[in-house]
């Protein structure tokens, strides 16, 4: 093992009246408090002594915010010892090279992909090629990664992640650095055919990309093909990514599949039928669903009950969202067939992602149906209400269960009695209830989200919330 | 109606504790010896655990009776459902308001006879003594003798910067 640099030197020079069990010395304790502390403070326990320096420093090193700290703080290093070549020799710095062993074994974490492409990772890619093009076997330079964000541009740096995909990984996201060119097709699928040859367990794979990038019928057969490869799947995540049929024929040969987001883009409602029937019947264990739907003609289709009622099968569902232009209308008798079919549903998000002045929305009463017996389990619920009539009914002890209900509305303005509707709305006795406004509802920054602000936008709205606040008990802030 | 069942428990100065099984089993340890053994009146005896420390842990299993026992199956590589607390309720709080020496004996007594919500609060609270200080300051809060070399320190020093994010 590497690691534990200083560990055998504590043997020697034991540590001065530490009793066999000082809890101040203990490693799984000191490993469960270093747990929660954040990076700062554990860079100071590091300094403390042996003891705490080789607990705090496994912690600091598990994630890693890209490449760029290991290869900083070694090249400089590398290149006088090898006189301007490039690489880490273990016959010429034994010492060093074991050193950049142990820290590159305890990454569990990376989170951020290269980082600025320097001469210096350049240096080290070069490196990584050539020992890659040549040994049969392969040593990954972080052996011991169980999670990579892999931020890329596509130029550089997209093929590199396959110098780091090891055998351990379990959990593989793409992701464009922010400022970058869109991502290309044809190299990414290039990479995903090479990370498929490598033999990984993988059980999530999230390709976090913008919307732009990609030629989707190109990358689709390879994003199909990758997902064949990975039987072990659990989470496929595509929250950008235009789903076509030979994914979702894909997703049904994952027999550990629990949770799935990904686009449908359609213009007509026939087809978005005949998606959601196909992924029903393909993913029947799913337990997180969450779709997106878009289209590119400006007048949006509306989906219908009929159109999600073949996920009904889907019995485990614990959170199903879907996203459109318009609302999903429903009546109280398909509510309830909906608690009916999904017993464990926690998470229910109905809300549409625009909403336009024109479109009703449910009536404040109707709120009842997501109440038990129909749903008792559901906690967290977005959705479109008409809030220009108050009911006269008390809805809140039926929503009891709820910790956050999202309303999204249109129906605030200079009229609305925001004082009325600030009370009614108090009257939902559950302790964290956030409101927002859906005008501001975007994918993946669901109305679920902390924070938001979309508060503001709206007038009134902002009155109702004040109006709230001053009537809820102290809440926690969290 | 017949009273709770109840167990005694030993501590290692050899006071005996009689408390409500259902007290007793919110400790792992115990709950376990209890099924191995089988009901019995012997004294349990928990040679690790001093009287006024078991006294301690005694009063937070009374408080927490009734809570929901933690997931068994929990990933004990992740650190999410850890973390996602680290709030401690006002009770506990209170609760751990003991002086330093205490607080390292409720840890080892909550470790050793796995009580797992018990030793998060004690961590979390050493955690929270830790925040925010210099390892000078550290080493004295907790009488820690500082056993690096001038050279180690200066060494991890430097290696603690290249640690920072970008």
């Amino acid at each position: 093992m590497y690691g534990y640099m200083f560990r055998n030197l504590r043997t020697e020079q034991s540590v001065s009246g530490v009793v066999a069990d000082d809890a101040r010395y203990v490693p799984e304790l000191l490993d469960i408090i270093f747990s929660f502390l954040d990076k700062e403070s554990l860079r100071n326990a590091a300094c403390v002594c042996r003891v705490w320096h080789d607990i705090a420093i496994d912690r600091i090193w598990q994630v890693l915010p890209g490449l760029l700290p290991l290869i900083n703080h070694f090249w400089p290093t590398w290149i006088n010892v090898k006189n301007g070549m490039m690489g880490l020799d273990d016959t010429e710095c034994p010492e060093l090279w074991s050193r950049f062993r142990a820290y590159s074994h305890r990454v569990r974490k990376l989170d951020g992909g290269i980082g600025i492409v320097s001469q210096a990772v350049q240096n080290y890619l070069k490196t990584l090629e050539e020992s890659y093009s040549v040994e049969t076997a392969f040593e990954p330079p972080l052996p011991s990664i169980r999670e990579i964000i892999w931020e890329t541009n596509a130029v550089d740096d997209t093929m590199a992640l396959r110098f780091f995909v090891s055998p351990s990984l379990r959990k593989l996201s793409i992701r464009p650095t922010t400022s970058s060119s869109p991502m290309d097709s044809d190299l990414l699928s290039q990479l995903l055919s090479h990370v498929s040859n490598q033999n990984l367990h993988l059980a999530t794979f999230n390709l976090d990309t913008k919307w732009t990038d990609f030629e989707d019928e190109k990358l689709g057969p390879a994003l199909a093909s990758f997902i064949r490869s990975q039987s072990t799947l659990e989470e496929v995540l595509f929250p950008k990514f235009y789903v076509q049929h030979s994914i979702i024929s894909a997703l049904a040969g994952l027999h550990r599949l629990r949770k799935f987001h990904g686009v449908l883009h359609f213009d007509t409602s026939p087809e978005v039928d005949s998606f959601i029937a196909d992924l029903a019947g393909a993913c029947p264990t799913l337990r997180n669903l969450v779709l997106y739907i878009t289209n590119d003609s400006t007048e949006q289709h509306s989906i219908r009950f009929e159109s999600i009622s073949p996920l009904l099968s889907c019995r485990s569902l614990v959170e199903f969202q879907i996203l459109h232009g318009r609302p999903l209308q429903l009546g109280a008798h398909q509510i309830h067939t909906i608690g009916q079919a999904w017993p464990s549903i926690a998470t229910l998000g109905l809300c549409p992602n625009v909403i336009r002045s024109n479109e009703s929305g449910l009536p404040l009463s109707g709120l009842v149906n997501f109440g038990p017996p129909s749903f008792p389990m559901l906690e967290r619920l977005a959705v479109f209400l008409d809030l220009s009539v108050l009911p006269n009914t008390n809805v809140g002890m039926a929503l009891s269960q709820l910790k956050t209900l999202c309303v999204g509305t249109t129906f605030i303005n200079g009229n609305t009695d925001t004082e009325g509707l600030a009370q009614y709305l108090a009257t939902i006795s559950s302790p964290s209830i956030r409101l927002c406004n859906a005008t501001e509802v975007h994918y993946r920054k669901f109305v679920f989200e902390e924070g938001g602000g979309p508060h503001d936008l709206v007038g009134g709205w902002a009155s109702v919330s004040r109006e709230m606040e001053k009537r809820r008990c102290p809440v926690d802030k969290d | 109606m017949s009273a709770a069942p109840q167990v005694t428990l030993e501590s290692s100065d050899g006071e005996k504790f009689k408390v409500d099984k259902e007290v007793a089993e919110r400790s792992v340890l115990i709950k376990n010896m209890i099924e191995d053994v089988g009901e019995s009146d012997n004294p349990i005896p928990l040679p690790n655990v001093n009287a006024s420390v078991l006294k301690k842990v005694l009063e937070y299993c009374e408080h927490h009776r009734g809570d929901p026992l933690p997931a068994a199956d929990a990933d004990p590589s992740n650190d999410d459902n850890r973390k996602r607390a680290t709030e401690i309720s006002d009770w506990d709080q209170k609760f751990i308001q003991v002086d330093q020496e205490m607080l390292f004996e409720i840890i080892l007594a909550a470790n050793y006879m796995d009580i797992k919500p018990l030793l998060d609060v004690g961590c979390k609270t050493v955690a929270n003594m830790i925040k925010g200080k210099t390892p000078e300051e550290i080493r004295k809060l907790f009488n820690i003798v500082n056993d690096f070399t001038p050279e180690e320190e200066a060494q991890i020093k430097k290696e603690n910067e290249w640690a920072e994010d970008r």
